[in-house]
């Protein structure tokens, strides 16, 4: 794919030179949504609405990675999918015990900290991860997934957060310490390396 | 003890040390410092086991294919085209409406006569200077000897029998028909007062409250001033032409700002 000569026939109004960028991105865009969110649904949404900006602003792209213009997009659609949870929270339905009865007073549900239960049900390093991820602030979420899930460089982030190179660096370091923290609670789900560091204690 | 503030700075060297982003010499202190400080190393370890899981995190493939269809494109290019329309009309509205009411607050001929109220009001201050310890000068534009007039009144206990005399001085002041300022009862000279016995005993003695000299009462033809008068204008007319059309401007810019934002929403 020759990026280059798609986005200024995509600019010129060529549906398909565009909706090939987009075959190229979604992955990334969904992925980077999808961890963002937690949800798929939302990710689905959040990932189409970011493509749908993106095609209305191409008039407005200047140059500089296109990729990083594009994932900007994501983040900021991810970020408004935020706000808007936030001032409209979901009340999450009574969960169901083995027997499709309702769980009497979840408590649970209310706090950050993997409970006994909510381990054993968390049997998935992917899970524990999303888990981990949802108690991080946005700012410092999206800084994380970008470094650590992406494998992105600290200047393709600094440039789709628009963050400054330091801020970047700081958030990430935070966020790791946080997600470190967190993950302690699902010991069994990590790397045999961090195990054995654990036991070594 | 580490402050948080070394901690945090500590935090930071290994997260950029993990990502092996440290400059050469930054990089030789940072692992000397490693090989003397338990603590920093098992950090490291942790961090480096999180960055690990987090880049084995499995990943997801689209659910679907994102691109867009021609009617979809159409759709998205028409709300563009709009959208910048209203943002302009909303923005040049509002800023109107703000310079309207900057006007309509300059120019009212309300907020304009705050001056004017600002000099009644040391009038005033200039008034009271006139008042000796702290009471008002006495006016009387009647003959005394006649009847105690003014529109005397209001609460409080029986004057005594000082206060009763007192005021016998203040009105018995000599008999001109001209207004005659006097000062209030201590400040009268004591010739005069010692003259102020005899015609004292030709006065109906005074129960009650002391009075307080004001306006003579008015008659029922003479037309009275009501001070609430004002406020009793109607809505309409007390708004002045520049409030008007700010008004009319900022409704235009609230309903081209949610114009944007529906544009904006639409898909």
């Amino acid at each position: 794919m020759d990026e280059q000569a798609l986005i200024p026939d995509s600019q010129q109004g060529d549906l398909n030179a565009f909706n090939r960028l987009v075959l190229a991105y979604q992955d990334l865009a969904f992925n980077i949504a999808y961890r963002m969110l937690g949800d798929e649904a939302r990710a689905e949404e959040c990932t189409q609405e970011a493509f749908f900006s993106a095609y209305r602003h191409l008039g407005s792209y200047r140059g500089g990675s296109f990729k990083a213009w594009v994932l900007r997009m994501v983040t900021n659609a991810c970020y408004d999918e935020l706000r808007r949870r936030k001032r409209r929270p979901v009340i999450p339905l009574e969960p169901l015990n083995d027997t499709d009865e309702e769980i009497e007073s979840p408590a649970w549900l209310a706090s950050s900290d993997p409970s006994p239960e909510e381990v054993v049900h968390l049997k998935e390093l992917d899970t524990a991860i999303d888990h981990c991820l949802s108690t991080l602030l946005p700012d410092f979420r999206s800084v994380v997934i970008l470094v650590d899930v992406q494998n992105m460089e600290y200047e393709e982030v600094s440039s789709i957060l628009k963050s400054p190179l330091g801020t970047i660096k700081s958030r990430l370091a935070r966020a790791r310490q946080k997600m470190r923290d967190c993950l302690q609670g699902f010991e069994e789900l990590l790397p045999s390396e961090y195990r054995h560091e654990q036991e070594g204690k | 003890m580490m402050t948080t503030r070394v901690k945090n700075e500590i935090l930071l060297t290994i997260s950029t040390y993990l990502d092996d982003r440290l400059s050469g010499k930054e990089k030789e202190e940072f692992e000397a410092h490693l090989s003397s400080d338990r603590e920093t190393r098992e950090m490291l370890e942790s961090l480096r086991a999180v960055k690990l899981a987090l880049s084995q995190a499995p990943r997801r493939t689209a659910p679907r294919n994102f691109t867009l269809t021609q009617e979809i494109a159409r759709k998205i290019k028409r709300n563009a085209g709009v959208m910048p329309v209203f943002r302009f009309v909303s923005a040049t509205a509002a800023v109107t409406a703000m310079l309207l009411f900057a006007f309509s607050y300059l120019f009212n001929p309300i907020t304009a006569a705050a001056p004017m109220a600002k000099s009644a009001q040391e009038n005033g201050i200039r008034r009271s200077a006139f008042e000796v310890n702290g009471q008002p000068v006495i006016i009387t534009w009647a003959d005394p000897y006649s009847s105690i007039g003014g529109m005397g009144g209001g609460g409080g206990g029986d004057v005594d029998a000082k206060s009763a005399e007192s005021f016998s001085l203040e009105s018995l002041a000599p008999a001109e028909s001209a207004p005659v300022a006097e000062a209030a009862p201590a400040a009268l000279p004591p010739e005069l007062q010692a003259e102020s016995p005899v015609l004292d005993a030709e006065l109906p003695s005074i129960t009650g409250s002391g009075p307080i000299l004001g306006v003579a009462p008015s008659s029922a033809d003479e037309e009275s001033w009501d001070p609430s008068s004002s406020e009793k204008l109607p809505f309409i007319q007390m708004l002045d032409p520049w409030k008007i059309a700010g008004l009319a401007f900022l409704t235009v810019a609230i309903l081209c700002g949610m114009g944007a934002i529906l544009a904006g929403k639409k898909k």
